[in-house]
């Protein structure tokens, strides 16, 4: 028997959960609530297997619930389920202990498997979910590894070139049309993504970099 | 100096009566006393005319013609005692003008005159008066023997004038030995002395002294206070005296660092000095005529010439007078000008300055109440009418559990196609109303979702980088941040056309920098009028008193650079 609770501040939408859930034998709804601190209250008084979460709630916010809960109940498996489709929110939802994230628009085929993976131990995320997820975690992948030097912008080019050429800020300024301070904006950035502290540093990873080979 | 001292006491009472008279009262005096046939009265009104001539006109050589007309009046009647006085006169100006011996025979005359009448009075001045004449030759043993002989005469007749006058020989055999503190001392004393004779050529030589020692003795108030009395009590004639005034005066303010006074006694002074070089050359031609005697005829010039200098005079200073008023006009009509100008412009750049204000606080207030409302409807959007609708959705999903064979139907399916549709519009009018992640995560997230959700077929792959912490941003920042980066983002998507789109985020120490640059069509600034994004953006920067450089040329892209003046976090 998988235990399920629900969170979810429209009344319509808990019903309306509670319908398409019915049908399965092996599904019990053994709890809800329309605010996040009754939610966690209860939850981790009745310790479900399945937390069914809305991320907008009256009082606090979804990514608490979870939050609390995971760390005081990690056996809860919580699944998200929201209007939200923003990658921000389905990796802080993760971040916060989340095991699966579904989109409130989802058929029922899929709430139901869903409930299904989590209640294994698995993780669920829908299709358009899972591609903002994998998108989140190359990225992340990248900034660890750092085998490719940051992007660098055409106009920080044109800049590091003149820097590297021992080019005084006004003097780039004068020979890009650019203002003085938005040189030393370029340049500012410039030191922050590659890291140096300096012009000589910057000039520095210019070189490891390859960053001013002629393409 | 001492030369100008004495001048008989009666005369020169007569002298400062007539100063108070017009040119044209004395003009009818003359012509009066003409008509009269009154030798004794054209005596006196001729002498008169050569004190008024001397005083206001300055020219002492017709003086000397005047004076002479005078004494030959006074000697056909036979008042000896008034025809020796105006030779006196006559000798002492000639005495300071090189015609010693003329003086001199003059005074010695008008002496043994007096001296057969008894009169010591006129005795002990017709002495000094030769004793000075000798010493104005330089023949100091001849001087001094004259001098000997009034000071002991004076004794008896205690001639206040000339006691005073001894008095100032002392004062200068101090300054001649440096003594200048003495000298003042004395001068100071004599100064009493003087102010009873009256003579105020005699007062304003003491008051001048006492002024030129102190100013030298370092007291320079006190020489300030001496100097405005010499001044006042100088006759108008007396250039000499007057012109040392002025450059006391001159020297005096400039020590005291009173530049606009000082300039003014300047300009006195130089004035005179001009005066006093054309006085010399007038006088080195009368000298000349009056030598040869020329005469009666020279009088009738001299009356002429007076005449014809009156009028020009006259004319002069009319013109001088029109030209100073017009000057002055022409000035204050500038000056007006220029202050009504500069209040003008002022009041422009107020307005200016007002206006700006004011349009930045409209759209202070414009983008702020947009955004709140904004934020409204996106919030209502997702809770009240996404929730509805999602609830609508479960509903739908539910029925077919109930009704089986519905899930089947296509009007079934079609509805709930139609719902996921609507839900799915909904959210992205929510998303593009507010971006929630903006105030729960920050621009970073908010931006990040932004191009995750952008990415997808047919575009182009967006690199989106941050560098620095941008925590701690005020909401509003980070909400204008967020649209410029969103704004310019979908202008490179819609009409650049690139293959790679760079938007980077830079935070520094006093600085946001928002950077996005494609690899586009790009467009000639020149020829390319503003789209609508671009003046948002340009608009929110100017808000924010950031700066905004949009780098681009046809077929080389867009890059579009922006910094935001941020305070340390």
């Amino acid at each position: 028997m998988i235990r399920i609770f629900i969170t979810d501040d429209h009344a319509m939408v808990a019903a309306g959960v509670a319908t398409l859930l019915r049908d399965e034998k092996d599904f019990s709804l053994i709890g809800q609530a329309n605010t996040g601190k009754e939610a966690i209250e209860k939850v981790l008084q009745e310790r479900p297997d399945v937390l069914l979460l809305d991320i907008n709630l009256p009082d606090i916010s979804g990514l608490e619930v979870c939050r609390n809960v995971h760390a005081e109940a990690p056996e809860v498996k919580v699944l998200a389920l929201s209007m939200l489709n923003e990658e921000s929110y389905i990796t802080a939802m993760i971040g916060a202990g989340a095991s699966g994230y579904l989109l409130k628009n989802s058929d029922k085929d899929e709430l139901i498997a869903a409930i299904r993976a989590l209640s294994a131990g698995k993780t669920y995320f829908s299709r358009d979910v899972t591609d903002i997820v994998m998108h989140s975690l190359g990225r992340k992948q990248d900034d660890k590894t750092a085998t490719a030097p940051p992007k660098i912008s055409r106009r920080e080019l044109e800049v590091l070139k003149l820097i590297v050429d021992e080019c005084t800020t006004q003097e780039i300024a004068g020979k890009l049309f650019l203002s003085e301070k938005t040189v030393e904006s370029h340049r500012a950035a410039l030191l922050t993504k590659l890291g140096a502290r300096n012009t000589a540093g910057l000039v520095k990873m210019a070189l490891k970099w390859e960053l001013l080979k002629d393409e | 100096m001492l030369v100008l001292l004495l001048a008989a006491g009666r005369l020169n009472a007569q002298a400062d009566l007539f100063r108070e008279k017009s040119f044209k009262q004395i003009q009818d005096d003359l012509s009066g006393a003409i008509e009269s046939r009154d030798p004794a009265r054209q005596a006196l009104a001729w002498y008169t005319w050569a004190l008024y001539d001397e005083q206001k006109a300055g020219n002492r050589d017709s003086v000397y013609a005047y004076m002479d007309k005078s004494a030959a009046l006074y000697l056909s009647i036979g008042d000896t005692v008034h025809y020796y006085r105006v030779r006196n006169e006559l000798a002492r100006r000639m005495a300071g003008r090189d015609l010693t011996d003329e003086a001199l025979r003059t005074q010695l005359q008008a002496l043994e005159y007096f001296r057969r009448k008894n009169d010591q009075a006129l005795q002990v001045q017709m002495m000094a008066a030769i004793y000075r004449v000798y010493l104005w030759r330089g023949d100091t043993t001849t001087a001094n023997e004259w001098r000997k002989q009034f000071v002991d005469l004076n004794r008896t007749v205690r001639d206040t004038a000339l006691l005073v006058m001894l008095q100032l020989e002392k004062v200068y055999d101090y300054q001649n030995r440096g003594q200048f503190q003495d000298a003042a001392h004395l001068s100071l004393l004599t100064l009493r002395d003087a102010r009873t004779t009256g003579q105020r050529d005699l007062i304003a030589e003491i008051e001048y002294n006492i002024g030129a020692f102190s100013r030298r003795t370092g007291k320079p108030y006190i020489a300030l206070e001496y100097l405005r009395q010499a001044e006042q009590s100088v006759l108008p004639g007396n250039y000499v005296l007057r012109r040392k005034i002025y450059r006391d005066l001159y020297e005096t303010y400039q020590f005291l660092d009173s530049m606009s006074v000082a300039a003014d006694y300047a300009i006195l002074f130089g004035q005179l000095s001009d005066t006093l070089l054309v006085r010399d050359r007038a006088s080195a031609r009368y000298r000349t005529a009056y030598q040869f005697d020329a005469g009666k005829k020279l009088q009738e010039i001299n009356t002429l010439e007076k005449e014809k200098k009156d009028a020009e005079a006259l004319a002069a200073q009319q013109r001088k007078v029109t030209l100073a008023v017009t000057a002055l006009l022409i000035l204050v009509l500038f000056t007006a000008g220029i202050i009504v100008l500069a209040y003008q412009q002022r009041q422009k750049a107020r307005r200016t300055i007002a206006n700006q204000k004011a349009e930045i606080d409209r759209m202070q207030a414009i983008l702020e109440g947009q955004e709140s409302e904004r934020e409204r409807i996106a919030h209502d959007l997702h809770d009240s009418l996404g929730g509805l609708l999602a609830a609508a959705k479960i509903q739908l999903e539910g029925l077919p559990a109930k009704q089986p064979g519905l899930a089947a139907s296509p009007d079934w399916r079609k509805l709930r196609d139609l719902l996921d549709d609507t839900v799915a519009e909904v959210r992205q009018i929510a998303r593009n109303l507010l971006p929630v992640a903006l105030i729960r995560f920050g621009l970073v997230a908010a931006i990040q979702d932004l191009v995750s959700r952008v990415r997808g077929e047919g575009v182009p792959p967006i690199t989106f980088q941050h560098f620095g912490d941008f925590s701690g941003l005020p909401n509003m920042k980070a909400l204008h941040c967020f649209r410029i980066v969103q704004e310019l983002l979908q202008n490179s998507l819609k009409y650049a056309g690139a293959t790679e789109i760079l938007v980077q985020l830079t935070r520094t120490d006093h600085e946001i920098a928002l950077l996005v640059e494609d690899d586009g069509k790009g467009f000639d600034p020149a020829t390319s009028p503003k789209g609508m994004g671009t003046h948002n953006v340009a608009q929110r920067v100017q808000f924010m008193q950031g700066e905004l450089s949009v780098q681009t040329a046809p077929g080389e892209g867009v890059s579009v650079h922006v910094t935001i003046p941020v305070a340390n976090s």
